[in-house]
């Protein structure tokens, strides 16, 4: 194996697999490297079809290694007894957090990385989004606007496959659709009720990273809803699926599971990046490998961690850091579950299938009015849907006529969950902890505490939430208003930020780091704020535009 | 002979699970030697009339062993003891129709007082049983549709056409 590169990646996620794809295709060698071990598409989805019954703890899980190995993961969206070797296990990836509501840092280290656990949610980033530092003096301005990105999302969505609806909000703009996953009928219901109500809000179908229809070798979704376990129809976006066979396909990538990348080496004579220092996390050799330019998608938060343990002579405080925000300004979406209700309507009607997805209300504060409660705004993401048999522990009933009343579906539910904008501010922050890993690596401590903006926005969403589900014959089963633990969102974004000041921000417009021009930032960490839509979209734009720009700086012998 | 002696009872459980529901719970007492074996076969046939042929007493005697779903050892001590003493006689040694009559009552007035200590044990052993059964074969696939790939999203159906429930709604399952 050689050990030097036109471009290393570091990381094999959503942004990592997109940067092997596009600097591949542009015609670079590409080395990338990822923690975790290969999961090959397909062939290593070991439980993709298993059934319940034969799952040792019936899908639901041996709760005594629950607490010892996966204590935080197992708390998390699509954690489960088929999909938790596609987590880390807590306790081998230790890391620090000292709040009284601890960060909730989910992961997964495998090839792939969370592309094949995550929630496929995809939605553009508007103006309102890219100028809200600028209006309201949080965080430093974005460098971009969201013209500077509509080709890229384009570019992206017309890869990976996305479905939705054209809306023409000027909040969410439209972007290139499949025909989307309609409805059902109590959303539906819902829907139309809010659109006879209200003037500033809709609710649509949500826009997700699953295909309807079917492209270039992979099959549309098959209604199964268990895609965090793998999907061998390679129906929603993942690398395994999609970037992966692309950056494979042109005989250009080397791909180095098992490795760790404990810092990126720095040439203080060329003032460049040279390549990056690994340990084989089985074996615990160290290797090097060198290259042209370097890519750091390890994930927000692992990204900014490789940075500030790679602190040298000419970068006491961490690498590329003569701003000092390098670790500074981390997000996540405060989020809650608004409302969960039963609905008394549409008894004679249900679905079939198991739809991947889920219904949006995207935000409706201070979009032409403003608020003087709070600053920016939320987004709702819900599901109608009918109970099953697990009610059958909640409520009085025993024998054949419970076991017959089971066997049919429940009343209808319907649940709201908000995410909120996280504000920027520099006291949400990660640092290098005292204590080391296995590998004797420092871990990272982090601190994230929703500030009184996300708690207000928070309480709003809890109180339109109810509002909305008055319109129908509703019973308030549950609805909060406090944000769960920082984390939960699993959208952690920042610490690496963007801006066009290298005294205030880490990377420039191109996610190319203002101090050393061959190194670049590419996902989460280079975020300057956290809008309130998902951001894997807008990681992968952003990826696709820097590695075209990258690409061709080298090809031109300018890196 | 200690082989034969298990081969004969794991015939004899396996003739069992193959007999129709109407199986007389003094035949449990041959069965299943342990006491706490034969009460979880009575409790789950009585909740889930066919329960018994998931043999409820064997999948679960490793599972509670960690607390599966909340479930331990003592949970089915406290129930046992409940029901033998809720009307006075041993609940095993009722027939089954009177462990149905008594289970009945006895989960109708744990959920009346669901604060009380054998409440809160039978709202886990209940959920523990409900659970085994509908994500066993029998259960997933015979009482409620298991479609391993459905293949289709079918958003407005009348209700007479969705039935039975299928068991992998995922979302039904994790938020009900």
């Amino acid at each position: 194996m050689k050990n030097d590169y036109d471009a290393i990646v570091v990381g094999s996620g959503i942004s990592g697999g997109w940067a092997a794809k596009e600097l591949t295709e542009r015609g670079l060698t590409v080395l990338m490297v990822e923690r975790g071990p290969a999961v090959e598409h397909r062939v290593d989805y070991k439980n993709e079809m298993k059934s319940p019954w034969e799952m040792p703890f019936k899908g639901f899980n041996n709760p005594e290694m629950l607490a010892a190995d996966y204590a935080v993961q197992s708390k998390g969206t699509n954690f489960d007894e088929w999909s938790m070797h596609h987590f880390v296990k807590d306790s081998d990836h230790p890391y620090q957090t000292t709040l009284e509501k601890p960060f909730q840092w989910r992961r997964g280290y495998q090839l792939g990385g969370r592309s094949l656990t995550w929630g496929r949610q995809c939605y553009r980033w508007s103006d309102i989004d890219f100028s809200a530092n600028a209006k309201d003096g949080y965080g430093t301005d974005w460098p971009v606007r969201y013209a500077d990105l509509k080709p890229w999302y384009d570019h992206v969505e017309s890869f990976i496959g996305v479905n939705g609806t054209k809306e023409e909000l000027i909040q969410l703009p439209d972007g290139i659709f499949q025909p989307h996953m309609p409805l059902s009928a109590i959303e539906q219901l819902l829907a139309d009720r809010i659109a006879s109500s209200y003037d500033d809000r809709r609710l649509i179908p949500g826009r997700s990273a699953n295909l309807t229809l079917p492209k270039e070798g992979r099959a549309p979704c098959q209604y199964r809803y268990i895609c965090h376990r793998g999907c061998s129809f390679g129906a929603y976006f993942s690398t395994q699926s999609s970037t992966l066979p692309a950056a494979r396909k042109t005989g250009r990538l080397t791909l180095l599971t098992d490795t760790i990348v404990e810092k990126v080496n720095y040439d203080p004579t060329a003032k460049k990046v040279s390549g990056i220092s690994c340990i084989n996390a089985i074996t615990g050799k160290r290797e090097q490998f060198t290259s042209k330019i370097v890519f750091l998608n390890a994930s927000a938060f692992n990204s900014v961690g490789i940075l500030l343990r790679s602190q040298n002579d000419t970068f006491p405080n961490g690498l590329a850091n003569s701003s000092g925000t390098l670790g500074k300004y981390i997000m996540d979406h405060a989020t809650t579950l608004s409302v969960a209700a039963s609905i008394d309507e549409l008894n004679d009607r249900s679905y079939f299938g198991n739809r991947p997805s889920n219904f949006i209300i995207p935000r409706f504060r201070n979009i032409n009015t403003a608020s003087e409660q709070f600053l920016r705004g939320y987004s709702y993401q819900g599901v109608g849907f009918r109970a099953n048999w697990k009610r059958g522990a909640h409520e009085a009933g025993t024998g054949e006529k419970l076991k017959n009343k089971l066997s049919k579906q429940g009343e209808w539910r319907l649940l709201m969950v908000a995410f909120a904008e996280s504000l920027p501010v520099a006291s949400n922050r990660i640092r290098l902890a005292d204590k080391k890993d296995k590998w004797g690596l420092p871990l990272l401590d982090i601190s994230l505490k929703h500030g009184d903006n996300e708690h207000k926005l928070l309480k709003d969403a809890a109180q339109q939430a109810r509002a909305m589900l008055g319109l129908t014959k509703s019973e308030i089963l549950a609805s909060f208003d406090e944000p769960e633990n920082a984390g939960s969102a699993v959208h952690e974004m920042g610490g690496a930020r963007m801006g066009s000041d290298a005294r205030t921000s880490v990377v420039n417009k191109w996610n190319q780091t203002h101090d050393i021009p061959n190194l670049f930032i590419t996902d989460g960490a280079a975020m300057s704020s956290s809008a309130n839509q998902n951001p894997s979209l807008t990681y992968m734009a952003f990826t696709a535009r820097a590695a075209a720009y990258a690409a061709n700086k080298v090809k031109n012998g300018q890196l | 002979m200690q082989n034969a002696k298990l081969l004969q009872r794991r015939t004899l459980v396996k003739l069992l699970a193959a007999l129709p529901l109407v199986v007389s719970m003094d035949t449990f007492s041959v069965v299943e030697k342990n006491e706490n074996d034969a009460f979880i076969c009575c409790v789950a046939e009585a909740l889930i009339p066919g329960a018994l042929k998931i043999q409820p007493s064997k999948l679960l005697k490793d599972l509670v062993k960690v607390g599966w779903l909340g479930l331990t050892e003592n949970s089915i001590a406290v129930v046992k003891h409940s029901l033998d003493s809720f009307k006075g006689n041993k609940y095993s040694e009722l027939t089954l129709a009177q462990q149905r009559a008594v289970l009945s009552e006895f989960d109708e007035c744990c959920y009346n007082s669901p604060d009380k200590l054998e409440s809160q044990h039978w709202l886990l052993l209940k959920n523990g049983l409900l659970s085994l059964y509908f994500s066993s074969e029998i259960g997933a696939s015979g009482t409620l549709s298991y479609h391993p790939v459905p293949g289709q999203w079918r958003p407005d159906i009348s209700i007479a056409e969705a039935t039975p429930a299928m068991y992998n709604d995922w979302l039904a399952v994790w938020f009900t």
